[in-house]
C-alpha cells in the first residue's frame, strides 16, 4: 500500500482503533522505515497519549515502587553491555549477528519463563528478523551489488556507514556513531549526481547511534556518483542545508 | 517550556539514564509517572490486581528496553503511555477472555484517587478534560471506547449502531480536533 493509501489510518491506529488486518500493512510499511508515515503516526501518537490524563489520577500502594526497583536490580545481570567490537567483515554482518544473538539470548531467557503469550511476539518477532536476514544475506552474496563506505571526520568516534546497492535489490544502509539528533532534527541520505544532490530518505539513529535504512528503490545507478549524509531541519529538504557529516563514491 | 521544567532532568536523559543500568533514573522515572500510569491501568483494566500488575510490567519494560528508545519516534512520554496502553489492554482482554465477557469480573478499586502528580501533571490533565469536553458527545465516546476499552472501529459500530464509516469518521476527527486544541500541550514536551 502507498503512503497516500495509509495516511487515513495514522489517527485510527494512534488510538487503537485499527481491526488487525488494517493494521498489519501499516506496521509492516512501519517496520520498512518509511519517514513519512513514521513522522505522520508519531504526531497522532503526541495527541492520542495525552487521552491517559482522562483517567483519574491513583496513587499505586508505596509496596510496588519497592517491587519494581527489585526486580529491575534483579535482571541487571541479564543486561548484556552492548558488543562495541565489530567483527572485521564488516558492519552489516555486524548487525546481522548482534541481532541473532540479541534474538538468541531473549529466546532463551523467556522460554524459562515459560510465558506463552511473550513467546509468540518472541517468534513474530523472530521471523521478522529472519526475514530481514535473508534479504541482508540475499543482497551481500549477490555479485551485482556495490558496497560504497562512508566515512565522517568528526567527533570522535567518527561516524561510519556501508550502503549495499543493488540495481535490482535496491539499497541497505547500515550506520554507526552518529551523533543523537535534536528534536525536530533528521538525517538525510542524499543520492550525488553528476550535477545535483537528491533526497532519497531521512532516518534518525537509535540511543546507541547505530541506523539503518532500507530503500527499495534507486534511482538509475548510471546517473549516480556517491551518497552523502547530512543532517537537516527540514521536514522535506530539496538541497541539503546541514553540513556533510559523511560521504562517500560510488 | 514551562517554569516547572527548568528543575527537573528531562524524561529522554533519564532514559538515556536507564539505558546505563542506572537505577536511580529508574526510580525518578517512576516516581514521575506512576499515577498517571496507575490511573490509566485502573481505568482500563477495571481492576486493582490487574492494574497493579500492569504498573510493574510497564516499568520494568521501560527498564529493559530504554536502549532502544528512539527519540524520533516520540516523546519519551508517549513512548511510555503506549506501553502501558497496549499492556493495560492485553491484561483486560485476557480477563475478559478468562471470565467470559462483561464486566462482572471487575472487583472494586481501592481509591486512593487523590490530586495525585505533579503541577505539570495536573495542569495536563485540566487541559486534555477541557479538551474532550469540548468535542461532540459521539466523537468523545468513540474514543474513549477505542482508547479505554481497546475496541476497533468495527467493534464500536457494533456495539453503537452506527455504520462503520460514521464511527471511522467520528474517530479521526475527533483526534484531529484534539490535536488542534492540544497543540500547546504538546508543545512543551521539548526533549
Amino acid at each position: 500500500m502507498t503512503c497516500e493509501e495509509l495516511r487515513d489510518r495514522y489517527a485510527l491506529y494512534a488510538v487503537g482503533a485499527l481491526p488487525p488486518e488494517e493494521q498489519a500493512p501499516l506496521e509492516e510499511h512501519l517496520a520498512r522505515g518509511c519517514p513519512t508515515c513514521t513522522a505522520g503516526v508519531a504526531a497522532f501518537q503526541e495527541v492520542a497519549a495525552l487521552l491517559a490524563y482522562d483517567a483519574a489520577a491513583k496513587v499505586p500502594p508505596p509496596a510496588l515502587r519497592e517491587r519494581v526497583l527489585t526486580r529491575a536490580a534483579a535482571g541487571q545481570e541479564g543486561r548484556s553491555p552492548a558488543a562495541r567490537r565489530r567483527p572485521a567483515w564488516g558492519l552489516a554482518a555486524a548487525w546481522a549477528a548482534a541481532a541473532l544473538v540479541a534474538a538468541a539470548g531473549l529466546a532463551y531467557g523467556l522460554a524459562l519463563r515459560g510465558q506463552v503469550r511473550e513467546q509468540a511476539s518472541l517468534i513474530r518477532g523472530l521471523q521478522v528478523r529472519l526475514a530481514e536476514h535473508e534479504d541482508l544475506m540475499a543482497i551481500i552474496t549477490d555479485p551485482c551489488t556495490r558496497i560504497i563506505r562512508m566515512v565522517g571526520a568528526e567527533p570522535a568516534p567518527p561516524p561510519e556507514a556501508q550502503a549495499l546497492w543493488n540495481p535490482q535489490r535496491g539499497m541497505r544502509l547500515f550506520a554507526v556513531n552518529l551523533p543523537q539528533l535534536a528534536e525536530g532534527e533528521s538525517y538525510w541520505l542524499w543520492i550525488k549526481t553528476a550535477t545535483d544532490m537528491v533526497p532519497a530518505a531521512a532516518f534518525s539513529p537509535d540511543a546507541r547511534g547505530n541506523a539503518r535504512l532500507t530503500l527499495t528503490d534507486l534511482p538509475d545507478l548510471g546517473t549516480a556518483r556517491g551518497l552523502a549524509v547530512t543532517r537537516e531541519r527540514d521536514p522535506a529538504p530539496r538541497h541539503p542545508a546541514g553540513p556533510v557529516l559523511m560521504a562517500g563514491a560510488l | 517550556m514551562g517554569a516547572a521544567r527548568t528543575e527537573r532532568v528531562d524524561d529522554g536523559r533519564l532514559i538515556r539514564a536507564m539505558a546505563q543500568g542506572d537505577l536511580s533514573a529508574l526510580a525518578d522515572f517512576y516516581d514521575r509517572y506512576a499515577t498517571l500510569i496507575f490511573g490509566l491501568a485502573a481505568r482500563v483494566t477495571g481492576n486493582a490486581a490487574d492494574a497493579e500488575e500492569v504498573l510493574q510490567d510497564v516499568f520494568i519494560q521501560a527498564w529493559s528496553e530504554a536502549a532502544r528508545y528512539a527519540p524520533g519516534r516520540g516523546s519519551p512520554r508517549t513512548w511510555l503511555l503506549t506501553i502501558a496502553r497496549s499492556r493495560a489492554i492485553d491484561r483486560r482482554r485476557r480477563r475478559r477472555r478468562d471470565e467470559g465477557a462483561g464486566p462482572s469480573g471487575e472487583e472494586a478499586l481501592d481509591s486512593r484517587e487523590g490530586p495525585g502528580g505533579d503541577l505539570e501533571e495536573r495542569e495536563r490533565r485540566e487541559a486534555v478534560r477541557k479538551a474532550l469536553g469540548l468535542l461532540p458527545p459521539e466523537q468523545r465516546a468513540a474514543i474513549e471506547l477505542a482508547y479505554f476499552q481497546g475496541l476497533t472501529h468495527v467493534e464500536i459500530a457494533t456495539q453503537t449502531g452506527d455504520p462503520v464509516g460514521t464511527v471511522k469518521g467520528r474517530l479521526r476527527l475527533g483526534i484531529e480536533k484534539l490535536r488542534g486544541l492540544l497543540g500547546p500541550v504538546l508543545g512543551e514536551v521539548g526533549e
